[in-house]
């Protein structure tokens, strides 16, 4: 016992001497200065990343603080003026008009105006370019600038929610003939200029007293980069950062002190995904994959992966709890259901299945652990297959027969199109539904509010019938800041405005 | 740290002599008890080490989960003795292949002598000098993480200093006079490997497995840490460790536990090597 | 054989080693599934971008003439260039390189000497209590993963008692003041680990040489036993100690990988982890190389050190 103390006592000496020398010699942590916010970033595209806001790369925690789009949203996700002020459509809304702000100038002092904004949605919809915009504005088949505040979209069909779409946090405006320097040397018309693009380093961004809708609270902005989700934590809870984005529901308890944290629940569009690929047995069979789907308890799933109120669950509908479109489903655990479509599709022992899933994103691997004990009564015996994270989306996701899937928050319209439409260059299990496919064009043109929501309501009960995609939830944000920092409404990242955030 | 160790030398003569009885005992009985552990683990009363509970999230010890639960609900204490089951197999195979491999190659390098050894020995330099975690997670990330490619090549990085050790002993085994005479009566080699030098290298190449077992099993502790060992949901303290370290300030015990249980087996291990190194000094 | 001879053949093997090491890693990561157009694309990889950007890098040329461009490169001191981070592979690496350089020095300072010292202290007095407790912190400290150690300090010293940065929160190119700071916690992780190794060899190595006969001898002409320790102990006992410090210290630049990570240290290590996870394979092809000329250097300088320092050899004895 001697021996074990000693040597306790004496690893306790060698550790507080060398943190005598270490403090004497680094004199503390740095601490912050009043007009400075500190946003962490998870390096998501790593170095790939740019400041191109039409780009996959494109460096997401800034392109919303340099740039602008012609309509924003509000809080509740009615569209509201941005760099247009007003916007009307003809009777079949194929064709947009729409008015730009007068007066508004780019941090290089030139002026935004209608050459700027067909150029931008140019870009956007370049099919050699084929930004991710395309997806959600692909629609758009020729942008006319009228006068030098006037801009006309042609569409190519009707399009009742286009000012949804035009909300998109990607659709920015961009200066004319900024292609090739917008990538490292962005030049916007936002509340912060960037002054130094660093991706794997920190960016700083300064304020840009001009803005139009008021001179930013802060003086300037820092986005460090931390990789590891548990040092980024880390580094809000020692002080290091005053806010991350997002984190993961289970780790709020480290920042439960309502005097140092402000911690806020946000739910957003986010979700996961198991996705089938129907050109491979046995997922060609609707029973299979209907089995596959409804034996699981969604909201144990939910509060397993994502941590109590952690997420809302859905019945494999992309359409958020936000969305005005958002059809609520009857999902529940339904084993013996599962059980007996497996019997009637030839498979009255069981099924096996292999899923591929990589830590790419967080979730993504707890997802299939949680599936996996779900579906064990159902017969449904479930491999994970690890894989690398950096292949991910090139080898793995819509090339193996299951994989798990990753999208962030879009409008009905958008979601609906970009991943479940036969013809979709995503859609990841390659299901052919001409039916869906007429459902979604008569939807997308019916004018009138209340029979357009009658019919976005049938399309997602037709989807839970045969889709290949299972949806368990829609993650609930978590953003954590420190107390000091005031201003940032709880909605999503879309919504925030940055110039009306303060750092006391 | 792999590395380091790979890379340094004959263990440390350790502990003094009226002490040696009590780390043998303490040191050796760790190390039986955790191999019968990773033995008989699925035959004891154990919560399933797979099953979730979603209103069991990171809580702490209880009456149904006596070291708390995981962030999936799952029961720490089970997936615990459940843990050293993959890395000690994965350390185990390894360790024989490399054992196998270095004393082959040891034992050809010394008995053939001239450029047989000089080729041998300078390729053993140039596998000695690749940083060991780094192969690995190249190999774990691009090759993949299918435990027969970790084996194989952790054997490749480990086989090269327990051939270093095998020559250098049999060299000094076989100038000594005896061998000499015996050579001179016309002993076959082969011969001579069986009956003299074999016994007398064995214990300093046990030994050197012994600490090599615990550098595989911290190697693939690592590499499961940086994401690219064990397979989930295979409970495996590494994994557990890296699963776990997110939530360490709310929920200690699912990453304590496997770190206690596979510090207590390497600590084991070294001490108890430690102990029977030192019986072979005169 | 004369010890100047013995370094230039040393020195002739090390650089021959090194270039046959070069070739072998550069055919070994050719021989990696992915290459970096597909890492650069990932999610937006079509048949057509993946041909387009081959070409323009160059990626469809043999491998034997790629291996002839890239060593042809590296004679003249270029590294290449990263696709993936369109900079050159030299420019990214420099000021990480600083960074470990930085982290291994203070590593190397705080652990060395006291290691040094501990394990004389220990090894002479053998079977006390103290020694015993020295022994044992040592293992302890050599059995914890890194990143245990890592994480209690950080609780510890970033959280409880909040003295240090937890996590560097810098660009790679801050100065070394702003660095600073940031440097003591990954650092003393490291030394705590390599204290350990580099103290039980020294403890060994004085112990060794302590029953050695030409130590008793002088015991028995009535020197002191400080003297003996000073004059007949430490010479013989340092080479092997040197050796385990030169070994340490490539480590301390080549192997923290996880200590990197877990503090997200602007260093080599966690670049390294990064360019795997990245496939930024002229990255991956560079660290690699630097990590074995590391390697390789260590143990030349060692080897010389060691006979320079070795009483036997200096004096023509031989060993």
């Amino acid at each position: 016992m001697h021996r074990h103390r000693a040597s306790t006592l004496f690893s306790a000496v060698v550790v507080a001497g060398l943190v005598t020398v270490a403090t004497a010699c680094a004199g503390g942590s740095s601490s912050a200065s009043s007009g400075v916010l500190r946003v962490a970033n998870d390096a998501g595209t790593g170095s790939a990343s740019t400041m191109d806001p039409y780009d996959g790369n494109r460096f997401w925690p800034a392109i919303n603080m340099v740039f602008d789009r012609l309509i924003g949203v509000d809080k509740d996700f009615t569209p509201i003026p941005e760099l247009a002020t007003k916007w009307e459509s003809n009777a079949d809304l194929t064709e947009w008009t729409l008015t730009l702000r007068d007066g508004v100038k780019f941090h290089d002092g030139s002026t935004f105006d209608s050459a700027d904004a067909v150029y931008s949605i140019d870009r956007m919809i370049d099919p050699e370019f084929d930004s991710p915009v395309r997806a959600v504005l692909g629609i758009i088949s020729k942008a006319e600038a009228i006068d030098a505040t006037t801009l006309k979209l042609t569409l190519s069909a009707g399009e009742a929610d286009l000012p949804v779409l035009l909300a998109d946090y990607r659709a920015l405006m961009t200066p004319e003939g900024s292609k090739d320097s917008v990538g490292k040397a962005p030049i916007g018309t936002g509340p912060f200029t960037m002054t130094t693009f660093d991706p794997e380093g920190t960016s700083k961004l300064t304020a840009n007293p001009d803005y139009f809708l008021g001179a930013p609270k802060l003086a300037s902005i820092e986005i460090p980069t931390i990789a590891d989700s548990t040092s980024a934590t880390q580094a809000l809870a020692g002080g290091q950062v005053d806010l991350l984005l997002s984190t993961d529901a289970k780790s709020t308890a480290l920042f439960a002190d309502p005097a140092q944290f402000t911690v806020q629940r946000i739910p957003s569009g986010d979700w996961n995904a198991i996705d089938f690929r129907v050109d491979q047995k046995p997922f060609d069979d609707p029973r299979v994959r209907k089995a596959l789907r409804i034996a699981v308890d969604r909201q144990a799933l939910t509060d397993i992966v994502l941590g109590p109120d952690g997420g809302v669950p859905t019945c494999d509908s992309p359409v958020w709890s936000g969305d005005p479109y958002r059809w609520v489903g009857d999902c529940k655990q339904d084993i013996e259901g599962a059980k007996k479509l497996l019997a009637d599709a030839g498979f009255p022992d069981g099924i096996d299945v292999e899923i591929f899933t990589s830590d790419v994103e967080d979730h993504m691997v707890d997802l299939v652990q949680a599936y996996q004990e779900q579906v064990k009564p159902a017969g449904i015996r479930v491999k994970l297959t690890m894989a690398d994270a950096s292949g991910y989306w090139d080898d793995v996701w819509m090339k193996e027969p299951a994989f798990v899937d990753s999208w962030g928050q879009r409008p009905a319209a958008q979601v609906l199109n970009e991943v479940f439409r036969s013809t979709a260059t995503w859609n990841p299990t390659g299901q052919q539904d001409i039916e869906l496919d007429a459902m979604l064009d008569e939807a997308r043109s019916t004018a009138d509010a209340t029979q357009r929501n009658a019919k976005y309501q049938a399309i997602q009960q037709h989807m839970f019938e045969n889709t290949a995609i299972f949806i368990p939830y829609h993650k609930t944000l978590v953003r954590v800041m420190r107390a000091k920092v005031k201003g940032i409404d709880p909605i999503v990242i879309d919504a925030v405005r940055w110039e009306k955030i303060e750092v006391g | 740290m792999t590395d380091l160790a790979r890379a340094s030398f004959e263990p440390v003569k350790f502990a003094a002599p009226g002490r040696r009885r009590a780390w043998l005992s303490v040191g050796a009985v760790i190390v039986f008890g955790h191999v019968l552990l990773a033995i008989v683990a699925p035959w004891l009363p154990l919560q399933p080490v797979a099953k979730q509970n979603s209103g069991a999230i990171l809580q702490g010890p209880s009456a149904a989960h006596w070291l708390g639960t995981d962030n999936l609900g799952r029961d720490v204490l089970a997936r615990t003795l459940f843990g050293g089951r993959p890395s000690i197999g994965l350390a185990v195979a390894s360790v024989v292949l490399a054992a196998v491999l270095g004393f082959a190659i040891g034992m050809v390098a010394s008995l053939a002598g001239g450029w047989v050894d000089e080729v041998l020995m300078r390729v053993n330099d140039v596998l000695l000098a690749l940083p060991s975690l780094l192969v690995l997670l190249l190999v774990a990330s691009f090759i993949g993480r299918d435990s027969g490619v970790l084996i194989a090549t952790l054997a490749l990085m480990y086989a090269p200093p327990i051939a270093r050790l095998v020559r250098t002993a049999s060299l000094n085994v076989l100038t000594r006079d005896f061998i000499v005479a015996a050579r001179l009566r016309g002993a076959s080699r082969r011969e001579l490997v069986i009956s003299e030098v074999l016994p007398n290298i064995r214990g300093v190449v046990l030994t050197e497995v012994a600490m090599q077992f615990t550098w595989i099993l911290l190697a693939f502790s690592s590499l499961s840490f940086l994401g690219l060992g064990a397979n989930p949901p295979t409970p495996e303290w590494g994994l557990m460790i890296a699963e776990g370290r997110g939530y360490m300030t709310i929920a200690p015990l699912p990453v304590v536990a496997p770190i206690v249980m596979l510090a207590s087996l390497v600590l084991a291990v070294n001490s108890t090597v430690d102990r029977s190194s030192s019986d072979g000094t005169p | 054989m004369n010890t100047a001879l013995h370094v230039l053949r040393r020195a002739l093997l090390a650089i021959g080693v090194f270039a046959a090491m070069a070739v072998l890693t550069f055919l070994g990561v050719e021989a990696l599934p992915g290459d970096a157009c597909t890492s650069l694309l990932g999610r937006a990889a079509t048949p057509e971008k993946l041909a387009q950007c081959r070409e323009e890098n160059g990626l469809n040329e043999p491998v034997l003439s790629r291996l002839g461009d890239w060593a042809g490169d590296l004679l003249h001191g270029d590294l290449g260039y990263s696709i993936k981070r369109s900079a050159p592979v030299g420019e990214i690496i420099a000021p990480r390189l600083r960074n470990s350089l930085l982290l291994a020095g203070v590593a190397a300072l705080l652990a060395f000497p006291t290691a040094v010292v501990l394990g004389m202290y220990s090894a002479r007095r053998r079977g006390t209590k103290r020694a015993r407790a020295i022994d044992t912190t040592g293992l302890v400290l050599m059995t914890l993963p890194e990143f245990v150690t890592a994480s209690v300090l950080w609780l510890v010293l970033s959280i409880w008692l909040p003295i240090l940065p937890g996590v560097t929160v810098l660009p790679s190119n801050a100065t070394i003041a702003e660095i600073m700071p940031s440097v003591w916690l990954p650092a003393i992780t490291l030394a705590l680990l390599v204290f350990a190794h580099v103290m039980r060899s020294m403890r060994a190595s004085v112990v060794a040489t302590s029953s050695r006969p030409f130590v008793d001898a002088a015991r028995y002409r009535g020197v002191q036993e400080r003297t003996v320790m000073r004059r007949h102990v430490m010479p013989a006992a340092l080479p092997p100690a040197v050796n385990v410090m030169a070994v340490t210290a490539a480590w301390l630049l080549t192997g923290t990988f996880v200590v990197e990570v877990v503090f997200n240290y602007p260093g080599l290590g966690r670049l390294a982890v990064d360019a795997i996870s990245d496939r930024d394979t002229s990255l991956i092809l560079a660290l690699t190389l630097f990590g074995l000329a590391v390697f390789i250097l260590s143990s030349f300088i060692s080897d010389t050190v060691t006979r320079m320092l070795d009483p036997r050899v200096r004096a023509g004895l031989g060993a």
